[in-house]
């Protein structure tokens, strides 16, 4: 019975290109996609970091995916988007190439990531899955932003402060 | 009240939580009355107030099985009775007492909040004082209290045809009767009984909710509950009804048939409802009669017009709640979020040079009057943040009275202002700012004691000020005492001492001033119990700091010190100047700006080294250049064909170079998200008319502090 109801569980994703890579993030992650807009450069960031974005009202920073993994720049087109992705409640774009579709994804179908060794860190990948003849890289959204240093400054703060007294 | 979070409630410990948070509402207010009545002993009112808080008290208490909390207040209800009855003056060491003893509820409420076993250790003394004092009083007029406070009510009683045998009857009489003295015309005089079964909680009612219910028709209540079934709180059954009988006793304008809509849920024997006919409301001509029939004209004139003057107050009260509503400030948040991306949009309409060419009358006007509404609704908003700072300034007199207490120095505190609307997220992070600098004010700002005061020719009693007021779109509030002042001097050996500035800076008094708030920095030569250990000020700015304020001192040597908190009029909006450089729109914080122009070339010098200056009137102002802080790719730009803008920051003043001006407008604050609030140069973003995000510039963190030291 065990690997039967193991069978059952399908998971959906949101699968996206960056150059000829399709990638994918659970969908329960994503917030929504827009299309690609205006991004204020933010001075003193990590080249990756693009800058930030005006999404009705509220300030979004935004993550160049292609530079985050290491890929060459790319020229923005008609199909360039940003995914807005919910990160431990706080709201990141991802820019991306080109957005495909949702998939539904067997668990069955996934396997331990290989180690690549080549210009993709392998850290940010969680899982390979294989939809019909393709690969899909499946992204843990959360160490693709914990491997950075981004520890919020006011925790520092506060617990400087609380020493402090 | 934290025990409960993070648990599922029944409702019988929602309804428990609502007691105990009512009950802290009313000891803190208690905490606040008591010290008024401290000053003003004679004032009848806040006597009646402080009363009527202690008896809602000895209400939640027992029923909750608070029983020691209950006995406690019990009795303390039992002396302030005495005195507003009596109107006799409370004599100045029994308010003492009186503040003591709030001390003490306010101490065995945490203890029964805890279950803790233990009472506070002054419990029994104060008990006893308490007891001892009330004995003392009744012994006097044990006679003529007793004779009097009895018959009437009896006597009362029997003329309703109710039948009163028991205390609960008699204080649900008495209540009628207070509330007959306030009736109105058009006003209904009901009394609603409840006598909910014990399963009621189960079914989702309680008694606090018909209350609540009648309080929506009621012009007036008073309600009586009747603890005698409760049990003990070792046998109490949280889920089980087990207080006998409600009564509520309201004036109303609704009709009986209304009333009962309220109750159409509940079994017919578990309430009833009564009118009672005006007939018996005692007038004037009336009075004397009854009276003369007791033999005790004064006492029943006293009871009248207390009883005429609480009814009138409870009256004004209970308008008054119902006009206000409780609300989550996170929905409210949101609410201005929501808001400010409205106005964003209405911007965006107004501004946009398609809609603006559309060559149509009724258009035009649609898009104007979107802009007033748009403006009315953003103002309203603002303002449902904005709170009185009374409450604040009300806890600090209980502050400013125990640091006189501890220093033994004799004070008088002045407050001015209480009105002063300010933020409420603002407030909540102010309180501990403003305690700090007060006690500093009374520790170190007044003199040591009387007779160095005398000997400065000053009156023994010091004085504290405590202000707000609004001065150019900041709101300031003010701490000022009349003591020795800052010894400038002496702060300036010291900062060279603890190697804080190294003597040469060209510091002006306040910057001086200034560094008796620096981490470490320490004046006092002895180190008290409040104050004196260095760790204190620089938390106070660094708190000030964050919430985007700055404070501000003023001395005069021999003549007292005045600490400023001087903070934005909310936390959200800030006053933004904006400037752009190489090509990006950056805000200055108009609050720091000091004046901004475009240099003659002879007054900028460059030093090997050292980097650029600006000589302005005797001073050399570094100049920073935007675009080399933050690494922007721009053609290099002299100084004279650029523009600097001179702020003051907390390490003094610099001019900061950028390419242009661009204009001046109120933005909202955006925080730019945990991911890029690492970058200390910049406080946040703002989104602008157009749509275009610009960067915040924290100015205070484009040079070191103080780059000489870094020890």
């Amino acid at each position: 019975m065990e690997p039967n109801s193991v069978q059952v569980r399908r998971d959906r994703y949101l699968t996206f290109f960056l150059g000829e890579e399709q990638y994918g993030i659970a969908i329960d992650k994503i917030k929504e996609i827009i299309a690609m807009m205006k991004v204020t450069n933010v001075p003193k960031t990590p080249e990756y970091m693009r800058g930030v974005i005006n999404l009705r009202g509220s300030i979004i920073p935004v993550v160049d995916t292609r530079l985050r993994f290491g890929m060459e720049e790319r020229e923005m087109d008609m199909h360039t988007a940003i995914i807005i992705v919910e990160v431990e409640k706080v709201n990141i774009g991802f820019i991306v190439d080109r957005v495909e579709e949702v998939a539904s994804i067997d668990s069955t179908h996934m396997s331990e990531p290989p180690k690549f060794g080549s210009h993709i860190d392998t850290d940010f990948i969680c899982s390979m899955a294989q939809i019909e003849e393709k690969v899909v890289m499946i992204l843990d959204v959360l160490k693709l932003f914990e491997a950075d240093e981004l520890v919020s400054l006011e925790q520092i703060q506060k617990i400087q402060t609380s020493e402090g007294e | 009240m934290e025990h409960c979070i993070g648990c599922v409630m029944t409702k019988q410990e929602q309804v428990k939580a609502i007691f105990i948070e009512e009950a802290g509402e009313i000891i803190e207010k208690l905490d606040v009355d008591i010290l008024r009545f401290e000053e003003n002993s004679s004032d009848f009112d806040l006597l009646n107030e402080i009363f009527r808080g202690v008896h809602t008290l000895k209400g939640n208490a027992n029923a909750f099985g608070f029983s020691r909390l209950g006995e406690f207040v019990h009795h303390f209800e039992d002396v302030l009775d005495h005195y507003r009855s009596t109107k006799e003056d409370v004599e100045e060491h029994h308010l003492e007492l009186f503040v003591g003893s709030v001390d003490i509820i306010k101490e065995v409420m945490v203890c029964e909040m805890d279950a803790l076993s233990e009472l506070p250790d002054d419990y029994d003394v104060c008990l006893g004082k308490i007891k001892e004092l009330i004995s003392t009083k009744r012994n006097k007029e044990v006679i003529a209290v007793v004779e009097v406070m009895m018959e009437p009510i009896a006597d009362l009683a029997s003329e309703f045809g109710i039948n009163c045998d028991d205390e609960f009857e008699n204080s649900v009489i008495n209540g009628i009767q207070t509330l007959q003295t306030a009736q109105e015309n058009g006003l209904k005089l009901y009394r609603v009984d409840l006598m909910l079964d014990t399963d009621a909680y189960k079914r989702g009612f309680d008694h606090m909710m018909f209350i609540a219910l009648l309080k929506e028709e009621a012009v007036s209540m008073e309600s009586f509950f009747n603890m005698e079934t409760i049990k003990p709180i070792d046998s109490f059954i949280c889920d089980e009804n087990t207080i006998a009988k409600v009564s509520v006793i309201l004036l109303s304008s609704k009709s009986k048939t209304d009333l009962e809509e309220n109750f159409e849920f509940l079994f017919e024997n578990e309430y009833k409802i009564v009118e009672i006919e005006p007939i018996v409301i005692i007038k004037e001509e009336v009075a004397p009669v009854i009276i003369d029939m007791r033999k005790s004209e004064d006492r029943r004139q006293v009871n009248r017009r207390e009883t005429t003057s609480s009814g009138e107050n409870s009256t004004s009260t209970i308008m008054s709640a119902k006009s206000t509503i409780r609300i989550d400030t996170f929905k409210l948040d949101e609410l201005f979020d929501s808001v400010g991306e409205l106005v964003i949009a209405q911007n965006f309409i107004a501004q946009n040079e398609k809609i603006q060419a559309i060559e149509d009358e009724s258009i035009k006007r649609t898009i104007e009057t979107l802009s007033k509404i748009t403006k009315r609704i953003q103002d309203r908003v603002m303002s449902l943040r904005m709170v009185a700072i009374r409450d604040t300034f009300d806890k600090m007199k209980r502050v400013v009275r125990d640091t006189s207490k501890k220093t033994g120095k004799e004070l008088h505190l002045n407050v001015q202002g209480e009105d002063t609307e300010i933020d409420k997220t603002m407030i909540d992070s102010l309180s501990d700012p403003l305690i700090h600098i007060i006690r500093n004010a009374i520790d170190h700002g007044l003199e040591a004691d009387a007779d160095e005061r005398i000997a400065a020719g000053k009156k023994v009693e010091g004085n504290i000020t405590l202000r707000a007021y609004h001065k150019s779109g900041s709101i300031i509030i003010s701490v000022s005492d009349d003591g020795r002042g800052i010894n400038k001097d002496k702060v300036f050996r010291k900062a060279i001492e603890r190697g804080i500035i190294t003597g040469d800076e060209n510091l002006t008094d306040s910057q001086i001033f200034g560094l008796i708030m620096q981490p470490g920095f320490s004046t006092a030569d002895a180190i008290s119990d409040l104050s004196g250990r260095g760790v204190g000020l620089d938390v106070v700015k660094t708190s000030i700091e964050k919430l985007r304020g700055k404070i501000e001192i003023e001395s005069r040597e021999g003549e007292g010190t005045t600490f400023s908190m001087v903070l934005p009029l909310t936390l959200a909006i800030i006053d933004g100047m904006l400037v752009q450089t190489a090509g990006e729109i950056y805000i200055i914080p108009t609050l720091s700006v000091v004046e901004s122009f475009r240099p003659d070339r002879e007054i900028v010098h460059a030093l090997k080294g050292q980097g650029e200056f600006v000589s302005l009137r005797g001073q050399h102002l570094p100049i920073i250049r935007l675009s080399d802080v933050f690494d922007l790719p721009t053609g290099r730009i002299e100084p004279w064909d650029a523009i600097l803008v001179c702020v003051e920051t907390a390490a003094g003043r610099i001019a900061i170079m950028v390419d242009e001006l661009v204009g001046r407008q109120q933005v909202v604050i955006k925080p730019l998200g945990k991911s890029l609030a690492k970058l200390k140069e910049i406080s946040g973003g703002a989104i602008l008319g157009s749509g275009d995000i610009a960067l915040i510039l924290n100015i205070d963190e484009l040079r070191p502090l103080i780059e000489t030291t870094h020890a």
